[in-house]
Formats: structure tokens, C-alpha cells, sequence
């Protein structure tokens, strides 16, 4: 009964009066937001395994199958402005050859089946000049199982028999595949950690935060019940039912907002990553896991926080200085980070073990920022002193309570702190990852066709009357290696001496001329001696491609050494001009048809010269002069991880951005009536705007000094783990801490409008 | 006369390096009303909160009604506090989330009173107070004056043995004072309650039966003639 009448009480003083119900409000938009974040976060696993059944939709296996006739299937890809178009062609061998499960039927020549996005795009006045690549009729819409992002443009085109002889086309005799098990990078893994908790624990900083709006005031209140009779259990009962109030209010307006905002979730476009709304399920655990860990939490904060109400409740009712926080349990939090990160040092054993050691050290450090920083604000506050009007203000009132400006400093500064040791790993991984410069592989003004030696003169007549086409050059390459099985293999380019001027920038060049573009030692084309082209052998061994003699060649004496400059199309140590060859029978090798374009070729004029070889469909493939260079598995996880961790860090920074305006506004309204006194008492409104400032400006400073610190040792750390050098971006460390100190500035010039109304003398009626 | 409702002996309190109690000793009977004088910062207030179990002393014993404040757990101490004994502050003591008629009642609610009976109880004692038509009124809404009656008002409604009351009309105006205590020691006359007041204003300790002053952290008897 006693329970149920305390309980009464703190709900009561939850949503009673004005300033209640400001708290109130304040607290739960906080824990909203947060619990919205968290469960978008707890939909990550049914989004990624969704996403995963989509991608194991169209694998298929190459592994024959008694009794079944395969389909044959080719996939390529064209690109449009700047998006892939995914194409599979397909032709099936037989009445039964087997179809992925989300196809009704494998399209005949002639027809595909395209996904929602491509044929709204082919429908658009914007896709006018994708059309032409698609003659064929679209029967379908491609079902979701086949298309892993909405936005996707992907098509299942019908192929007819002849593809079978295309190259690169697979014999399929099933399809969902589950995809191979891949061991991630541990320098990913650990990033992809590290991630999570930077990007979570700001969540849960906010969440207690949010849960302490109006600390002070609320201590004034459950104290004043302490001096009147309540005991320490009723207080904390009391003080529990008031913070649960605003925890399930929360609770119930973050998960309708999530309900509401989820449909949207197909149109939402981060960083090129969209999802499926239909995916945004939170997994049922994680979910119960929300629900309980947010009332927990703010009520856990609400006890905690009670600490001085049980102790001392006539100095809270009096104001009178707060004794000084304990310090030891807040290095004991950061001694027992260190150590866990520290005791992983040199495992070589990156199991599920070191991942969560790994995660608990990096939480536990990370959390110490802001548990620390309201203690080093007291020390260095409480050293202080003279100074203008606005500084000793705004110290003595740190020195009387440094809690609430801290507070408000401690979810930036473990932001920042995360936002640092993420860039610098980030950079290190880079680094270690060998991370291919976009620009190195670029070729300005060029744009080459692959195709089929056979196709390349028609190729090369279809390019040539395309407008914006300067020049067009077919290059022959081929495969070579100085004789034996054991000689390293070397490409050959073979091109006339217009496309060698060119394309290679060599001024001197007559047929029959050969050029070594880079001496690779003993091992390397020599003046002089024998040359062996190869042909790759299909039917191949079986421990590595095999790769068969098709001509004998002796390189000329007069081998010319050259330079190529970085941005050559051309990468071929050996380029030889067809006067050289003229004895040699040499069929085989790849043909790239490079077509030189103006300088200043359009967008359009770039999908004509695409369109111009569109009838080769297969056959060919346009790199345009921005494509960027192919990524290794390791490199496009780490691009993935590095896309999520920026929209990611981007949303956090913004969480930080409204929970530090949340609380200054709070901060204004709990200190209205000693503003408004002494604005009463003539003290100018300047100078207390600058007090304002400095109350946030003390703790931000040591919040950026102890986050620079924690980011970067978090980071050394982990990265000294997994085996990487560390590399610290100084630059951009120092732009993210410029960042932090310009948002709390702005923050606090965001509040002087509401310092304005505060220090109106009739505050002090009102009061 | 019976024996002494609470006693004080040899009370030391140090607030770091301060000495605010150094050997303080009083004892108060029931019924009585006791002023506590003396210079700011002399001590009395503390002597106050220590007299009614709000702080604990470094050294020597206040035994109430023949148990032992001091050594009294927190528990039982708080419920002493609910039930024994009222408090009158300066400022501060209402919540100001909660009505007039509300906060007076709390006391009462804190104990597992029913809530009908509990402001019915308080509605009696706001009237005896002349402060009913502040009952549905937040404290911020009420004067200054209004505000101390009504805190009279709650420290009253338990029926209390004792009334500690801290610079009482401190806040207030010398009309509103002499009000506030008028009605203070008359309703605790009615009731029986003693009444310890910590003042430093002779207008006010007028109204007690005797002084105790406190000077340094002792504590010295004064007896009406």
C-alpha cells in the first residue's frame, strides 16, 4: 500500500505544474529519439540478413547436377550517370533448367524482367537515354528477392542459345546459394566494433542525460519530502515513479515514431545505402532488450543520481556547495577499459572472445569521458578565480554545481571522442587496406570498349561516329612470359603507332617498333631473347590456371625503354606495334577499343558513345574515364563500413547537437530566477550571456582535451591489435575538436533568445 | 512536570575545519517553546538539524523520549520525522509540484493515509491557519506569508511532539511575522507541541517561554524572570 502511495507521488510529481511538465516534455523527446535510434539499430540484423537472403537469391552454383539441364547465365553490368545497371542474361538449356525462386519463369530472348527502380527509370524522360540499351520487352517486374537495395536497377534479360559460347558465361545448376563465409578483416571487424559503440553510447549518454534534465530541482524537491519524513527507500521509490513516467512516455513516442517513419525507409538514400522498409523489423529480443534497458537505465540514473538528496537533504534544500565527487570509482572505470583493451594485445587469435573484450574496453573508456569530466571540471573550477564579472560568474557557479554544464558537455565530448579514435582507425586501416586512389585509375578524355577481338573493327566504327569522339584506337592485348611453366606471366599490349602517340604520349614511333614501359628485372622482357604468348586455357588444371603456348617471338634488339605517365590507359610492360609481329600467327587476347573524347564531353554525350555499342550488349564493356578501379572484398566491406560509420557519425554528431541545446535551454530555465535577480540588480545581459558561455565553455574545452586523449589511445590501441601502423590524421582531428568547441558556441548563442525571456523581472514574480 | 522531551549533551559537529558545535548541550519539555538565539553563524541552526535527527553529530547524545536519536538508524529516524516531529523553514521546504492542501497533506500520505483522509485532515488545518484559499494553489502562487502558514499547516497536521522551526519569518515582513507566529505557538499551545525555534530576532523569540543562546558552538540557558 505504502508502495502504491509513493508510486502515486512520483507520477504526481511528474506531470504536475508548468515546470513539471517543461521537465517532462524535455526529458521525453530525449529519450525518444533514443529509443527510436535504438530501434532502428536493433533492426540492423533483419536488414543485413534479409539483405544477405537477397544477395544468396542469385548465386548460383556452377557444380553439375544429375538430370538437370542447366541455364546458362552471363552477368555484367552498364553504367548510367552514375549508377550500375545490373544485367543478367539467362538461357536455359532445357524445359527444366533451374531459375531463381523469385523469377516466374527464365525470360526469352527478347524479353526480361526488370526491377522497379529500372523501369521507372526506363519509363522516366530521365532514362530516355538508357533505353536504347534495352530493346528488349519487359515482361515483369523483378520480385524483391532479387533486388538486395530498392533502389537497385537490375535486370533478368532472356538470352538465346548462343550464350553459351560467350566468355565468362556459367553453367548454373542451381541457385541460392548461401555465399561463401568470409573472415572479415580484423582491422574492419575492430572498426566496425569501435563503431557500434561510438555510435550507441551517445544513445545511452543521451538517455541518462535526458533522464537528469532538471537535476537540481528535482533534488530540491525529493529533499524537501526527505526533511519532512520520507525515508531513503520512499525517496528512491518516489524518485523512481517520476523518472519512470518520462521513460515510458518516451518509450511509447520513440516506437510510435519509428512505426510512423519506418514505410518512409524505402526512400531514405544514405550515402548511396537504401534499405527496405519492409526490412526495418527490430529483432524481437532486441527489442524486449529496448524496452526494458531504457526504464531501466532512467531509472538506474534517476537512483544514482540521488546519491546527495539521501545524504545531505538540507544542503540540497539550501543550496549549500555539494561535497566533492569521489574520483576513485571513475578511474577504476577507465583503469578496467584499459586493462581489457590492453590484455588482447598480441592475440593472435581474433575469435568472438577478443571481439567483445575488445568492445567492453572500448565502452568502458569511452564511458569514462563523460563520467570523468564532471570531476575535472569540479578540480579545475574549483582552482579558478578572478578574472571580469562574466568569468567569476560563471566559476562560482561551476564551483556551486559544475553537474549540469558538464553534463551537457559529456555527450559531445564522447562523441568527439569516438568521432576521433573512429578517424584515426579509420586512417590506419586505410593505410594498411592499400586503399586505391579514385583519381590514379582515372583517364581523362578516354573511354575504352573491351570486346571481342572479332567485334573490335565494328566496335571501332560504331565509336568513331559517336559525337564527342575525338579518335578511336584498337588495343590488342595478349598474355606472355619469357618460356616455362614456371616464368612469370606479363600482358602485351599491341597497338599502331597513331594509338601509341596517343594513348602512350611517345612523340617517336615507326612500325616495327617495341617499347618496354618498365624494366621488371631478369625476370621481364629482355633485348634479344625468346618471348612465349600464352593462351588461358579453359579446360585449365586444377591448382592453377594453366595457360597454353600459341606462338614463339624473339624480342627485337632494339627494345626502347619508355616512360608511362600515371594516368596512361596503358599498364602493359611490353606495348609492340604490328610491324614487329608481322611473322608471328598470334590469335587470341582481349581487344579494348580506346576512343579519345573532347574535353568538354557532356553527361548525354557520354551514354551516346554507351549506346553507340549497346547492340554488342555482352560483347562488350564501356569504361568510361571516371570509373573507379575494382575494390578487393576486404577493400569494399572496409567502404561499406566507412560509408555506414559516416552517415552514422553524422546522425550521432546531430543527437549530440539537439541533446546539448535540450539541456542549455534547461540549464537557462533552472537558473531563470538567479538570472533574473541579477539582471534585476543591474548586471548587464551581456554579462551574463558570457557567463552563460563560459559555464559551457570551461567544460567543453577539457571535454575536447580529454577526448582528443581518450580518442586517440583508444586508437592506438586497437590498432596496435590488429596488426596496423598507427596513422593520425592530425588535420582532420583538429577540424572534428574545432567542430565540437563551433557547435557548443552555437548552441549556446541558439539560447540567448531564451536568456532573454529568462531575465525578465517578472521571472522573479513568477518564481 | 515530567521529565525532559528531548536532551542535548555535549553535541560536537564540525563541518571540515569549522567547529560549528563544541560541547552544546539543552534539553526542552513537552509543550514548551524554546527559542535558540544567537550571531549567524553561531551554530544554532545546527543545533537545530541535530536536535531533530537531520544530521548526526560527531560526538555526545540527543535522546528523545528516551531513545537515542543519534544512534538511531536512518530508517526510524525518518519516521520520526513523519511522525513525531514538524519543521518550519525559512524557504524551501514546500514542493512546489504540488498543491498548498497537497503539500500539507504529504506528511500524512508519506505515513500510507488514505488521501481523502489526509487532506481532509489538512483542509481543517489550513482553515485553522486562515490560509483555505490557497488550498488548490501551487506555492509559487501564494505570498510569501500564505506560503509560511501553509508550512506551519503541514508541520502541524501529524500532531507532532515537537515543532522545529528555522528562522520561521525570516522571508517575512514584521506583520506577516508576528501573524506566522501567533498562529505557530498558539496551534502548538492547542496541541501540546513543544516548539524549538531558531531565531535571531528578539520579536520573535518573544513569543517562546525560554532562551537558549548559542555562542561559538556552546550553548548557554537563559530563564525568563
Amino acid at each position: 500500500m505504502r508502495w502504491a502511495s509513493d508510486l502515486t507521488l512520483g507520477v504526481r510529481l511528474a506531470v504536475s505544474g508548468r515546470t513539471s511538465i517543461a521537465r517532462l516534455v524535455l526529458s521525453v523527446v530525449g529519450i525518444a529519439v533514443a529509443t527510436a535510434v535504438l530501434l532502428v539499430a536493433a533492426s540492423i540484423g533483419t536488414i543485413n540478413n534479409n539483405r544477405m537472403a537477397r544477395v544468396a537469391a542469385t548465386m548460383y552454383s556452377p557444380e553439375p547436377v544429375a538430370g538437370v539441364s542447366p541455364t546458362y547465365v552471363r552477368t555484367m553490368s552498364t553504367k548510367f550517370r552514375d549508377e550500375y545497371v545490373n544485367l543478367t542474361y539467362v538461357s536455359g538449356s532445357g524445359p527444366d533448367s533451374p531459375k531463381p525462386a523469385g523469377l516466374p519463369t527464365l525470360p526469352k530472348p527478347g524479353e526480361m524482367y526488370a526491377s522497379p527502380a529500372l523501369i521507372e527509370l526506363l519509363r522516366s524522360a530521365d532514362g530516355e537515354l538508357l533505353r536504347p540499351r534495352f530493346p528488349e520487352k519487359i515482361v515483369g517486374t523483378l520480385d524483391k528477392s532479387l533486388v538486395v537495395e530498392p533502389g537497385y536497377l537490375v535486370a533478368w534479360v532472356g538470352a538465346d542459345s548462343t550464350v553459351a559460347d560467350w566468355d565468362n558465361t556459367e553453367k548454373v545448376y542451381g541457385f541460392n546459394v548461401s555465399p561463401p563465409l568470409m573472415n572479415m578483416d580484423p582491422a574492419v571487424m575492430a572498426l566496425l566494433l569501435i563503431g557500434a559503440v561510438v555510435l550507441l553510447l551517445p544513445v545511452f549518454v543521451f538517455v541518462s542525460t535526458a533522464s537528469r534534465i532538471a537535476g537540481a530541482e528535482r533534488d530540491r524537491r525529493l529533499s524537501a519530502l526527505r526533511l519532512v519524513g520520507a525515508g531513503s527507500s520512499q525517496v528512491r521509490r518516489i524518485a523512481a515513479a517520476e523518472s519512470l513516467v518520462s521513460a515510458v512516455i518516451g518509450l511509447t513516442v520513440g516506437a510510435a515514431v519509428f512505426a510512423f517513419a519506418r514505410p518512409f525507409a524505402d526512400d531514405i538514400n544514405v550515402m548511396g545505402e537504401q534499405v527496405y522498409a519492409s526490412d526495418v523489423v527490430p529483432d524481437p529480443l532486441m527489442a524486449v532488450l529496448v524496452v526494458l534497458l531504457i526504464p531501466t537505465l532512467t531509472v538506474m540514473t534517476a537512483l544514482f543520481a540521488l546519491r546527495r538528496t539521501i545524504i545531505e537533504p538540507l544542503g540540497v534544500v539550501r543550496h549549500t556547495k555539494p561535497v566533492r565527487r569521489r574520483a576513485w570509482w571513475r578511474f577504476a572505470l577507465i583503469a578496467v577499459g584499459v586493462v581489457l583493451l590492453t590484455t588482447q594485445l598480441g592475440a593472435d587469435d581474433k575469435s568472438d572472445s577478443w571481439a567483445w573484450t575488445l568492445f567492453g574496453g572500448a565502452t568502458l573508456l569511452l564511458i569514462g569521458v563523460p563520467v570523468l569530466l564532471p570531476w575535472v571540471v569540479e578540480r579545475v573550477a574549483g582552482r579558478a578565480s578572478g578574472g571580469p564579472p562574466s568569468w567569476v560568474l560563471a566559476i562560482r557557479r561551476l564551483q556551486l554545481d559544475s553537474g549540469t554544464s558538464a553534463r551537457v558537455v559529456g555527450g559531445v565530448a564522447v562523441v568527439l571522442a569516438g568521432a576521433i579514435a573512429l578517424q584515426t582507425m579509420l586512417m590506419s586501416v586505410e593505410d594498411g587496406l592499400d586503399l586505391p586512389d579514385e583519381d590514379t585509375n582515372a583517364h581523362p578524355g578516354v573511354v575504352s570498349v573491351i570486346a571481342d577481338p572479332a567485334l573490335a573493327g565494328e566496335i571501332q566504327d560504331n565509336l568513331g561516329g559517336a559525337a564527342g569522339v575525338r579518335s578511336v584506337y584498337p588495343v590488342r592485348t595478349v598474355t606472355a612470359s619469357r618460356g616455362g611453366e614456371e616464368e612469370p606471366l606479363f600482358s602485351v599490349a599491341i597497338l599502331d603507332c597513331a594509338a601509341i602517340k596517343a594513348l602512350a604520349n611517345i612523340r617517336s614511333c615507326v612500325d616495327g617498333d617495341v617499347f618496354r614501359s618498365w624494366d621488371s628485372g631478369a625476370q621481364g622482357p629482355q633485348p634479344g631473347k625468346p618471348l612465349e604468348f600464352r593462351e588461358y586455357d579453359e579446360a585449365g588444371g586444377s591448382d592453377r590456371p594453366r595457360y597454353d603456348v600459341v606462338a614463339d617471338w624473339t624480342i627485337p634488339e632494339n627494345l626502347k625503354d619508355v616512360t608511362l605517365s600515371e594516368q596512361s590507359i596503358l599498364y602493359d610492360p611490353l606495348l609492340v606495334t604490328p610491324g614487329a609481329l608481322k611473322d608471328v600467327a598470334l590469335d587470341g587476347g582481349s581487344t579494348t577499343v580506346v576512343a579519345t573524347v573532347t574535353r568538354d564531353l557532356t553527361d548525354d554525350q557520354l551514354e551516346g558513345i554507351r549506346n553507340s555499342v549497346a547492340d554488342f550488349r555482352y560483347q562488350s564493356y564501356v569504361y568510361s574515364y571516371n570509373t573507379g578501379p575494382e575494390l578487393t572484398v576486404d577493400q569494399q566491406t572496409y567502404v561499406s563500413v566507412r560509408t555506414g560509420l559516416y552517415a552514422g557519425s553524422i546522425f550521432t554528431l546531430m543527437l549530440a547537437a539537439v541533446s546539448l541545446l535540450v539541456l542549455a535551454l534547461e540549464h537557462i530555465r533552472e537558473r531563470r530566477r538567479p538570472l533574473a535577480v541579477l539582471a534585476a540588480s543591474g548586471v548587464p545581459r551581456s554579462v551574463l550571456a558570457r557567463s552563460l558561455l563560459w559555464q559551457v565553455a570551461l567544460p567543453i574545452v577539457l571535454g575536447v582535451a580529454m577526448a582528443l586523449a581518450t580518442g586517440v589511445g583508444l586508437a592506438a590501441v586497437i590498432i596496435q591489435q590488429v596488426g596496423e601502423t598507427l596513422s593520425v590524421d592530425w588535420p582532420g582531428i583538429a577540424i572534428l575538436c574545432a567542430g565540437a568547441l563551433t557547435l557548443s558556441l552555437l548552441v549556446s548563442a541558439t539560447t540567448l533568445p531564451f536568456l532573454r525571456s529568462a531575465t525578465r523581472l517578472t521571472t522573479i514574480r513568477m518564481e | 512536570m515530567s521529565g525532559p522531551l528531548i536532551v542535548a549533551t555535549g553535541l560536537v559537529k564540525s563541518f571540515g575545519p569549522t567547529k560549528a558545535l563544541d560541547g552544546a548541550s539543552m534539553s526542552v519539555q513537552a509543550g514548551e517553546v524554546v527559542a535558540v538565539m544567537g550571531s549567524s553563524g553561531s551554530g544554532k541552526s545546527t543545533l537545530l538539524h541535530c536536535l531533530a535527527g537531520i544530521i548526526t553529530p560527531d560526538s555526545g547524545t540527543v535522546v528523545y523520549d528516551g531513545r537515542e536519536l543519534s544512534a538511531m538508524p536512518d530508517g526510524p529516524r525518518s519516521a520520526l520525522r513523519r511522525t513525531d516531529f514538524g519543521f518550519v523553514f525559512q524557504f524551501g521546504q514546500l514542493v512546489p509540484e504540488l498543491t498548498c492542501l497537497e503539500n500539507v497533506a504529504l506528511p500524512l500520505r508519506l505515513d500510507g493515509t488514505r488521501r481523502k483522509v489526509a487532506e481532509a485532515k489538512a483542509r481543517e488545518w489550513l482553515d485553522r491557519l486562515e490560509v483555505a484559499d490557497v488550498a488548490t494553489k501551487r506555492p509559487g502562487e501564494a505570498s510569501g506569508g500564505q506560503g509560511q502558514r501553509v508550512a506551519v499547516a503541514r508541520a502541524l497536521v501529524t500532531g507532532p511532539k515537537v515543532i522545529f522551526a528555522d528562522e520561521p519569518t525570516g522571508a517575512l515582513d514584521s506583520l506577516n511575522g508576528e501573524h506566522v507566529m501567533r498562529l505557530l505557538t498558539g496551534a502548538a499551545k492547542d496541541t501540546g507541541a513543544a516548539v524549538i525555534l531558531v531565531t535571531h530576532e528578539p520579536r520573535v523569540a518573544a513569543y517562546s517561554n525560554r532562551e537558549v543562546v548559542v555562542r561559538d558552538g556552546h550553548t548557554k540557558q537563559v530563564e525568563f524572570a
